[in-house]
């Protein structure tokens, strides 16, 4: 049975103090493991920041920055592939802000098929989102 | 015991405070410095898996909601930061358990 959680993505989350060097650390792990990262942002809080990363092996990223000795955790979030067109990013937030599901946050990457973009977000109601955006037939990106 | 802006200060106090909340580790650190004509006290707590959020907020609720819950019982503010696991020093002595900038 096709559950909500076969429609998320897994997003690897590394906590990470504000200072010099500390992205290039882990990156350098996903480097010599042969992990790519996909996409990532970094929120900061001023002394520290969260690095969120969607790679093509999250278990074995998770793994490898554990050992380490990063803190990191796997979140669920949801992956889009969106046209890359003028308006898709309004049809979404305005079909999630109709719902009452919030964006608590986004990033974007254009897509390797050609005018096609990668949305992530992380909702207020996951359940929710996905089924509102399963129904709107958007394509949903799965781990 | 350190003395921070006249009040007396146990590290004992702030495990004692660390230790009911179960988001928080084992291991922290104060460090007290001066800012101008005040005393600054920090409580340094390090990050678990179990306390780690993709979002920033939830953290940062974390240490507010830790620093309210020292000055409850210490009396003053203390500013708490999360570290990343791993960083502060494994030891119980009070040499490690409190930095004190003042002295330095």
């Amino acid at each position: 049975m096709r559950t909500v959680t076969n429609k998320l993505l897994k997003q690897i989350t590394l906590f990470a103090e504000n200072k010099p060097g500390r992205l290039a650390s882990a990156t350098k792990i996903l480097s010599e493991n042969g992990i790519n990262a996909r996409a990532f942002t970094i929120a900061d809080s001023g002394e520290f920041g969260i690095i969120r990363f969607v790679v093509d092996d999250a278990d074995a990223s998770l793994r490898h920055l554990r050992r380490a000795g990063f803190s990191v955790s796997e979140t669920k979030v949801i992956g889009l592939e969106i046209p890359d067109t003028p308006g898709v990013l309004f049809e979404i937030s305005r079909a999630l802000s109709d719902y009452d599901i919030n964006i608590d946050y986004a990033y974007a990457y254009t897509s390797a098929t050609p005018n096609k973009a990668i949305l992530i977000l992380q909702a207020s109601d996951l359940k929710k989102a996905v089924g509102l955006l399963t129904k709107l037939e958007f394509h949903l990106i799965e781990s | 015991m350190i003395v921070v802006r006249g009040v007396n200060v146990f590290p004992s106090q702030v495990e004692s405070v660390l230790v009911k909340i179960p988001e928080v580790g084992d291991h922290f650190q104060i460090v007290v410095d001066r800012a101008g004509p005040l005393d600054v006290m920090v409580v340094k707590i390090e990050v678990t898996e179990s306390t780690l959020s993709d979002r920033i907020g939830a953290l940062m609720q974390l240490e507010e909601r830790v620093g309210e819950q020292l000055r409850d019982v210490l009396l003053i503010n203390a500013k708490v930061e999360l570290v990343e696991r791993g960083t502060l020093p494994r030891s119980s002595g009070k040499s490690q358990k409190v930095i004190d900038m003042r002295q330095i």
